[in-house]
């Protein structure tokens, strides 16, 4: 075997690895337990090292297209088949470069936090289990460029998930939330499948690219439309957008914290698939204003209803969550603008590719603050049994690191500089003001209810003089801090070199977005 | 709850017979009707056949969950070994490295109507077998560990 | 029939009649665009060296659905493991 061949095969493996390692994590935790911890980081790490490795392929050397089950790859058509693509294609533009970075990276971090956050729990054969093939859905999801395969990677991660939210099984409670998350998640699966199957019985294929190339031929057709507003129904009820969220508190609030931090993950994927379908699918075959103001919209309520639910919260876990759904608002309002604009060169220029990539950049940055801020109430729960914010307080005495954690987290999500969250938020506020003035101000504004929010918490879990209940808490286990720890530099380094990171990943991805004619160019060939 | 004698008698009978059915449309997937997901659920629901006729027994001695759990294991690392072989012969993931090598069901085909040979298919058959032993283990096991938690009553401990 | 009940038919209704008028545009038995199956039917048989052809798809063109499918049955054996584990065993909640 040469070493050409594994660097042609890297997206295979990406899945291959992930999928491989999670069959036998079972039989591996029966047989030799002392291995299992070990194992399921192993897989992990050489996740995260495929990951990376393609993502700066695809950041160097432009769109990868792998095919499965030819002896060459890179083939994507056969030669005998008359130009069209028979078997199934993962399409990694820059776009889904992105998502596997965002992916790979929270899933390191929040597996070396769960190595020691699940340590005092049973059944940790399944829960690795589950979280490797949590991890393999995501990528699965953002790197596909078939829209079944697309179908059974949210089946599996959608599971996956649902069953992760009912980890803690916690006398019924969590059992409840785990089944709300799999029920609207088979609920949007099958809307999901519906609109394939439109969509296939018209045109015959599944290929993202070759079905955007025909339908771009044939028009917007009845059954089209249909199938579109069947993708975006599934799509913004499995990311978590106003008005179909209310599964998100529940699952985010009663999953451990680990999973919680990943499902963000798991959502963003979502996210990105329905971006996929708007832009790459539909694109220019469609009435881009409107579907871009409906995204807005969505965007819009999301930022607002979402933060204001947030504020009333007692619970930690769920008040976080409530701004996870506010926070998909921003990416939502950012790439909406760009689709609004996407048929005018000039406004696409203008400001256009500008909010489109702070929307994209939103995306990263969200993952890792929002994981990091999850990670901490993890950490908090952990030593202290509760998530309620009356009874907290005084835990900056004890948990020095965590609170500077906090911080660095509750900063970041209220956009203040020099935080990765403040760089995504200026350039959304920037270029939606020349779409649309009010929109920016309730951007905004929706910014400064999340600094309050988060600042009452903070006032609530650690400050304060040390209470009696929680004398013994010490700081967190090291693991649980390292895998924070690199969390809060990514958010650090992100806020401090933004125009870098924008460069090398946000605008390729935001460009590749954009570009209907490149996505299917890089299937098809020629464009 | 005891099933009655005619219950169990019929199930006995019948689990070998509903067994080698499953098999035979696991075995014959690539030829006739049929693979490993349709023929796993025929063998699986032999084995759910036995747990409803013997739910007074000790499940854990009549249908042991450990050796299924592996046995699913097991189907699912082959599935995916025998794909990702071929990344190690030097081709895609997932290619077809046994069709027409006129090795281990690797005999070629013509276009056209023939008997069925049960030696063509290349990793057809070889997945079929994975899956087929994937799909019996993973619903037997799902049957067996809701039948014990729901039915005190019938089921011993775990492991 | 009470007031939940009729809201419920009626969402039903209409995501029906919208379903159905959406697949009237597309012709049954007849579709516009048939390559992809006719590329599967003629060479299928060859290519892969199955006799049954929606096994040639299952398994070898579109082989890595099919492990994902297998991996969603292999998803929800685990998710029943980790989520039965109290009821066999016994199991007080515990601290995260």
């Amino acid at each position: 075997m040469t070493g050409m061949d594994l660097f042609a095969n890297l997206p295979g493996l990406l899945l291959a690895v992930p999928l491989i390692f999670a069959f036998a994590t079972p039989l591996i935790g029966r047989y030799l337990p002392r291995a299992r911890d070990g194992w399921v980081l192993l897989g992990m790490v050489l996740t995260t090292v495929i990951g990376l490795l393609i993502a700066s392929a695809v950041f160097t050397g432009g769109t990868v297209a792998y095919t499965f089950g030819v002896p060459d790859p890179s083939v994507t058509v056969p030669p005998d088949s008359g130009g069209i693509p028979v078997r199934i294609i993962f399409n990694i533009d820059a776009m889904s470069a992105f998502m596997v970075v965002i992916a790979v990276v929270t899933g390191l971090c929040v597996m070396l936090y769960s190595l020691s956050a699940a340590s005092r729990s049973s059944g940790k054969d399944g829960y690795y289990t589950l979280f490797l093939l949590l991890v393999a859905g995501v990528l699965g999801m953002v790197c596909t460029g078939d829209l079944f395969n697309f179908f059974v990677f949210l089946e599996i991660a959608s599971l996956a998930g649902a069953a992760l939210v009912a980890f803690r099984v916690d006398k019924g409670i969590a059992i409840e939330a785990g089944l709300k998350y799999a029920m609207l998640s088979t609920i949007g699966g099958l809307f999901f499948l519906l609109g394939v199957a439109l969509l296939f019985g018209q045109y015959n294929t599944l290929n993202i690219a070759f079905l955007a190339e025909r339908m771009g031929t044939t028009g917007l057709t009845t059954p089209d439309a249909v199938a579109l507003v069947l993708f975006v129904t599934a799509l913004a009820m499995k990311c978590g957008a106003v008005p179909m969220h209310f599964w998100a508190p529940d699952a985010y609030a009663m999953a451990p914290a680990a999973v919680t931090a990943f499902l963000v993950v798991s959502s963003q994927a979502s996210l990105y698939a329905l971006f996929r379908i708007c832009f790459s699918l539909y694109g220019q075959t469609l009435n881009t204003v409107l579907l871009g103001w409906f995204i807005i919209i969505l965007g819009l309520l999301s930022m607002f209803i979402g933060v204001t639910m947030a504020i009333l919260q007692k619970d930690v876990k769920r008040l976080m969550a409530y701004h996870a759904v506010s926070q998909t608002g921003y990416m939502l309002l950012g790439v909406g603008v760009g689709l609004a604009v996407l048929s005018s060169p000039l406004l696409l220029s203008n400001f256009g590719m500008m909010a489109m990539e702070g929307g994209i950049f939103h995306i990263m940055n969200h993952a890792f603050y929002k994981g990091l801020l999850f990670l901490t109430a993890g950490v908090i729960f952990y030593r202290c049994g509760t998530r309620n914010l009356n009874d907290l307080g005084g835990l900056g005495h004890s948990m020095k690191w965590t609170m500077l954690f906090f911080i660095i987290g509750a900063l970041a999500i209220a956009g203040i500089p020099p935080f990765n969250g403040f760089a995504s938020k200026l350039m959304i506020y920037e270029s939606v003001f020349s779409f649309n003035p009010l929109l920016s101000i309730i951007a905004m504004v929706v910014s400064i209810l999340t600094l309050a929010s988060f600042v009452k918490v903070f006032h609530s879990i650690f400050m304060g003089p040390k209470r009696p209940e929680f004398a013994d808490v010490t700081e967190a286990p090291l693991p649980m801090l390292f895998g924070m720890g690199v969390l809060s530099i990514l958010v650090i380094l992100f806020g401090i070199f933004p125009e870098q990171v924008v460069e090398v990943m946000v605008a390729p991805a935001a460009s590749a977005l954009a570009d209907q004619a490149g996505y299917i160019g890089s299937v098809m060939g020629g464009a | 709850m005891k099933q009655s004698n005619i219950v169990r008698i019929t199930a006995d009978i019948m689990f070998p017979f509903i067994m080698i059915f499953g098999a035979y449309v696991v075995l014959h997937g690539h030829l006739t009707p049929g693979g490993g997901f349709q023929g796993g659920a025929v063998m699986a629901s032999g084995v759910v056949l036995l747990l409803i006729a013997h739910c007074d027994k000790d499940i854990k001695t009549l249908i042991p969950t450990q050796i299924l759990k592996n046995v699913e294991t097991f189907g699912l690392l082959l599935f995916g070994l025998s794909a990702l072989a071929a990344v190690i012969l030097g081709s895609g993931f997932f290619t077809n490295w046994l069709v027409n090598t006129g090795l281990l069901f690797g005999t070629p085909v013509e276009y056209g109507p023939n008997p069925g040979y049960l030696n063509t298919g290349g990793v057809i058959p070889v997945m079929n077998i994975a899956v087929g032993l994937e799909v019996l283990a993973a619903l037997s096991v799902i049957a067996v560990i809701m039948f014990r938690s729901t039915e005190p009553d019938c089921g011993g401990e775990e492991q | 029939m009470n007031r939940k009940n009729g809201i419920t038919v009626c969402i039903i209704a209409i995501i029906a009649v919208v379903l159905i008028y959406a697949q009237s545009g597309i012709s049954f038995g007849d579709p516009v665009y048939q390559d992809m199956d006719q590329y599967f039917l003629l060479n299928g048989q060859v290519q892969t060296g199955g006799n049954n052809i929606c096994t040639d798809v299952v398994f070898d063109f579109r082989a890595f659905d099919t492990l994902g499918e297998a991996t969603v049955l292999f998803t929800a054996v685990m998710g029943v493991i980790v989520i039965f584990r109290r009821l066999m065993k016994g199991e007080e909640y515990e601290a995260e």
